[in-house]
């Protein structure tokens, strides 16, 4: 079985998750247990760095949509970056790009949380 | 919006293997039915949905055993609701709403079922995009949840059996607990202390209980603590009057939790050192022992099956308690037991070894000890070829100390005798220096009924001195008369009044008998003695025969009298004949 870890670090008021390996449904406990933590923090500006995620499958997408409305709800957001094409094609063919927001580089999504 | 190219069919195939492969591989509720939630939410984009279990032998009610984008204090509650018959239904279609519906306002209700069982439903919320589900999605899904039906019904089924293995491991540790138990208890030199300290290993071990208390009726039928590790202060409590009456209440008769507002102030009182059971044991009726135990580690709740296994190991350490009392009981009998045999090999070894030979006379003398051995003492001593000391006498008491009085008093008779001179033998002064000798060296309530004479075989006279002792009897021709010349009892007294000298002659077939108490007070089953009468009746009758014979049918008479009660005193006897 592929590894998954996740590695959380603060900017300011923004948490940034970078995942790393294999998000599957199996990993994806993980993942929610990360955001379950933040969001009981009261932290609501999330970004997801992808840069080193190999694989994701539904149930790991699900997790986003799992949190992304009580994100919303309170002033915050879950903003996607740094996704390898691979990946990022798995978003867009469901539809995340039009929910999401997405970025390149993580730079980028920092500055839009300001 | 539905893309339909090769990539997006090859990631939906790839996403279904790849469910069915986890949820297969594992005998979790939790895990698959969050994977179901997970999954669908990713792939539809819908933020919030639940999954919920139909309750078994409940219609419309539902354990709502999986939740995602909504308040997760939810999970594992049951709720109320009530579905159309439809597989597949929208919000619109629920004719009869309940709360929960309402409040979640959930867009999509997929039913789950295995084979032709209704499992349980499936709850969306909207698209986060606000489209509709497309056919293909809800297929989609319902594939989903076909595939995860057997893994549900197996991991339902997989928590019954399991639930139920853990029961029965749960009762065979138990069992094999009170059989180590019963085992420890039922070992011969367990003590009391040891029988608590098993009884404490066994409520940590199997409840982490800390705390608890004994209250157990002793030996006099008293409560009393034996055991608290909490300073109980029962003083307060009149707990014999409490446990002991006869109407007991009978919420008192059984294991109870404790609580605080008890009609029983003593009750109460337990709950406020922070007790939650009351097991009372109860042996004929009424209440023999209590104990009271503190909360588990777990903090939880006493189950039935707690109470029911921690009164078996209540009784098993009750039952090795009493064990334990009736052992100690035991024990201190052995110990008097053991008394009495130093006491007994005392007196067979202050008994002459041998009866003297008197010209003319013949003489045979007896001691038969009773239970509780009562310090009789009897003995010949041959002062000269004519002269031989006939002594009888009873120690007050019983016991090892009768016994030692009883070798003081020989050893007197015994010292003064053989300092014994025919000239300068001065018989009451001697036995003043006796009742001296006596008196200084006991306490006062011990004393010694003494009788001793000198028989003189070549004048034929028998001089005596009686010291408080049943007068010996004297049979001339057919006259009885008593050997009552003395003074007082042995020990009593400080000697000032002295002794006065008895002197009787003695003729051909005169006998003389002395005995002790035992002899005439030996008591049959109506409580009858077997007095005097009755001996001087057997004496009468064997008057022709030799003293042997007669001491012989005396004891057979008096065996005859008693039957087959217990002899509860020494019987001691001395009978001397002129034969010739």
């Amino acid at each position: 079985m592929e590894e998954f870890s996740i590695k959380t670090k603060q900017n300011d008021d923004i948490s940034i998750l970078e995942l790393e390996g294999y998000l599957d449904a199996h990993t994806s406990v993980e993942l929610e247990k990360c955001f379950e933590k933040i969001i009981s923090e009261k932290k609501f500006k999330i970004i997801v760095n992808f840069e080193k995620l190999s694989y994701i499958s539904s149930a790991g997408l699900g997790v986003f949509m799992a949190f992304i409305e009580s994100a919303r709800n309170n002033a915050g957001d879950i903003k996607l970056c740094a996704m390898s094409d691979k990946i990022y094609n798995i978003f867009d063919m469901l539809g995340f790009p039009i929910l999401f927001e997405i970025y390149k580089e993580e730079k980028t999504a920092i500055e839009k949380f300001s | 919006m539905e893309k339909n190219d090769p990539a997006r069919k090859q990631l939906e195939l790839n996403s279904l293997i790849e469910f069915s492969q986890l949820i297969s591989s594992k005998l979790d509720l939790n895990y698959i039915l969050n994977n179901i939630l997970l999954s669908v939410m990713g792939k539809m984009l819908i933020s919030k949905g639940v999954v919920l279990l139909k309750t078994e032998g409940a219609d419309n009610i539902y354990n709502i055993k999986a939740a995602k984008g909504i308040d997760l204090s939810l999970l594992n509650s049951f709720v109320e609701a009530e579905f159309p018959k439809m597989s597949v239904f929208t919000y619109d279609d629920i004719f009869m709403k309940s709360v929960f519906i309402n409040e979640h306002r959930f867009e999509y209700y997929l039913k789950i079922y295995f084979q032709n069982k209704y499992l349980g439903i499936l709850c969306l919320g909207k698209k986060l995009n606000k489209a509709e589900l497309t056919n293909n999605e809800i297929i989609f899904i319902e594939t989903m949840l076909n595939i995860s039906a057997s893994a549900i019904e197996n991991t339902i089924k997989f928590v019954q059996v399991s639930d139920l293995n853990n029961s029965l491991s749960n009762k065979i540790r138990q069992l094999n607990s009170l059989f180590e138990l019963g085992k420890e208890f039922n070992s011969s030199f367990i003590d009391k202390e040891k029988i608590i300290k098993l009884l404490n290993f066994s409520l940590l071990g199997n409840f982490g209980i800390k705390d608890f208390v004994i209250i157990s009726k002793d030996r006099n039928k008293k409560f009393i603590i034996l055991k608290d590790n909490k300073n109980l202060e029962i003083e307060s409590f009149d707990l014999d009057k409490i446990f002991s009456d006869a109407d007991l209440p009978a919420e008192l008769r059984y294991t109870i939790h404790i609580k605080e507002d008890s009609a029983f102030p003593f009750i109460s009182y337990l709950h406020s050192m922070g007790f939650e059971l009351f097991i009372p044991t109860i042996i004929n009726n009424e209440i023999d022992s209590i104990i009271c135990l503190g909360k588990k580690l777990s903090g939880t709740e006493f189950s039935k099956e707690d109470i029911e296994f921690l009164e078996s190991i209540m009784n098993l350490s009750l039952i090795s308690l009493h064990n334990y009392f009736l052992f100690q009981e035991y024990l201190s009998k052995q110990k008097i037991e053991s008394e009495l045999m130093v006491a007994r090999e005392i007196q067979i070894a202050l008994l002459p070894d041998r009866i003297p030979d008197i010209n003319n006379y013949k003489v045979a003398g007896t001691n038969i000890p009773a239970l509780h051995i009562g310090g009789d003492y009897f003995d010949f001593i041959e002062l000269t070829k004519d002269k031989t000391v006939l002594v009888i006498g009873d120690v007050s008491g019983k016991g090892t100390p009768a016994s030692l009085l009883m070798a003081s008093i020989q050893s007197a008779v015994h010292s003064y005798l053989k300092l014994y001179d025919e000239e300068n033998f001065d018989f009451a002064k001697v036995t003043e220096k006796i009742n001296e000798l006596i008196y200084e060296n006991t306490s006062p309530e011990k004393f010694i009924t003494f009788f001793w004479g000198i028989l003189d075989s070549k004048e034929n006279t028998f001089e005596y001195i009686n010291a408080g002792h049943n007068p010996p009897f004297l049979l001339k021709g057919n006259e009885y008369s008593e050997l009552k010349e003395g003074g007082f009892i042995i020990g009593i007294l400080d000697t000032a009044m002295g002794y006065e000298i008895g002197k009787v002659h003695l003729d051909k077939d005169d006998i003389i008998v002395l005995y002790t108490d035992g002899v005439t007070e030996a008591m049959n089953k109506k409580e009858e003695e077997f007095g005097e009468a009755n001996l001087k009746k057997v004496i009468t009758s064997n008057r022709e025969k030799n003293p042997d014979v007669i001491l012989e049918s005396i004891k057979n008479s008096i065996v005859d009298f008693t039957r087959e009660m217990p002899q509860y005193d020494d019987i001691t006897m001395i009978v001397l004949k002129k034969i010739s």
